[in-house]
C-alpha cells in the first residue's frame, strides 16, 4: 500500500515536471503535445455503442478514471459539464501546479476525441471554472 | 477511486505523452535533452548546492531520482523511469531518459561539473 502510494506520487511528479518543461520548451506546443495525448489515450479505450453526449459521457465514467457528467443542457449543441473526478486535478493538487494549463488539454483530447469518434461530429470543451473537487466545462458539438 | 486503479490511469497517461512527444518531434532525443536542460536551467536559479554533494539531494527533491556515490562513479539508485521500463509501461527507447539526463548535466554545469550521463550512471568527466 505505502509503496503504491510513493508509485503514485512519484508518477505525478514525473508528469508535472515534464509538462512544465514542454511549457518553458516549446510555449503553446506543449498544449498540442498534451493533447495529443489526450486523444492517443482515447483510441485504446472501448466505451461501446453511445447515442448521445450524456450517454457518451455516462459510460465512459464507467470504464475510465474521469467521471463526467452534464451539469445542464444549454442548446442542442451545447451543454454544461462537469468534471467530478479527473487523474489530472488529483496530479495538479499532488504537485501543487496550476490548473487549467497544458496537462489538462490530455483531459480535453481525450473527452472531445471519445464523444466525436462515437457521434461523428465535432466536439469541442471550454473551460469555465476550475475548481479543487470538479471542473465546470462547456461542451460543445457542431 | 483507489490507488491500483489511479496508478494505471497515470501510466496510460505517461505512456500517451511519450507516445506523442515521439508523434511530434521525430528526433525527440536531442529535443527532450534540451528540454531538460531548459527545466534544469530554471531549477539552478532557485539552487543553492555549491558542491556535488548538495546537487544530488537538491536533484532528488526535484525529480524521483536517488542516486549513490563511488568514486568518479554517481549510480542511479532509483529512479521512476527506469521501474516504468521494468514494468513494462514504457520502451527502453522512450523519451523521458534524455529529457532526465539533460537535466541532471544541467543541474551539475550549475556547480562547474562536466559529466556524461550514460546507462543510469553519471560519470565526472
Amino acid at each position: 500500500m505505502m509503496q503504491e502510494v510513493v508509485n503514485v506520487k512519484d508518477r505525478m511528479l514525473l508528469l508535472a515536471i515534464l509538462t512544465r518543461s514542454l511549457e518553458l520548451f516549446s510555449g503553446d506546443w506543449a498544449k498540442t503535445i498534451c493533447y495529443i495525448a489526450g486523444r492517443k489515450m482515447s483510441e485504446v479505450m472501448d466505451v461501446g455503442e453511445c447515442e448521445s453526449v450524456e450517454d457518451c459521457l455516462e459510460k465512459m465514467s464507467k470504464v475510465s478514471p474521469w467521471w463526467v457528467d452534464v451539469f445542464e443542457r444549454l442548446s442542442d449543441n451545447e451543454y454544461l459539464v462537469i468534471f467530478r473526478s479527473c487523474p489530472i486535478r488529483q496530479t495538479h493538487y499532488t504537485v501543487c501546479t496550476k490548473q487549467g494549463g497544458a496537462l489538462c488539454q490530455v483531459t480535453h483530447g481525450y473527452i472531445e476525441s471519445i464523444i466525436s469518434s462515437h457521434l461523428g461530429r465535432k466536439v469541442r470543451l471550454i473551460l469555465i471554472h476550475a475548481g479543487p473537487n470538479a471542473c465546470l466545462k462547456r461542451l460543445v458539438v457542431s | 477511486m483507489d490507488y491500483g486503479s489511479i496508478l494505471k490511469s497515470l501510466n496510460d497517461i505517461i505512456v500517451a505523452m511519450d507516445s506523442a512527444i515521439k508523434e511530434f518531434w521525430k528526433s525527440y532525443n536531442g529535443m527532450m535533452v534540451s528540454t531538460g536542460r531548459v527545466f534544469g536551467n530554471e531549477a539552478t536559479k532557485r539552487s543553492l548546492a555549491e558542491d556535488v554533494d548538495g546537487l544530488l539531494k537538491e536533484i532528488e527533491s526535484f525529480i524521483p531520482l536517488k542516486f549513490e556515490v563511488s568514486g568518479d562513479k554517481i549510480k542511479v539508485r532509483k529512479c521512476v523511469v527506469r521501474d516504468l521500463i521494468e514494468e513494462g509501461v514504457l520502451d527502453k527507447e522512450n523519451t523521458i531518459c534524455p529529457f532526465i539526463k539533460g537535466f541532471v548535466s544541467k543541474m551539475f554545469e550549475s556547480v562547474g561539473v562536466k559529466v556524461v550521463c550514460e546507462n543510469c550512471e553519471v560519470r565526472i568527466l
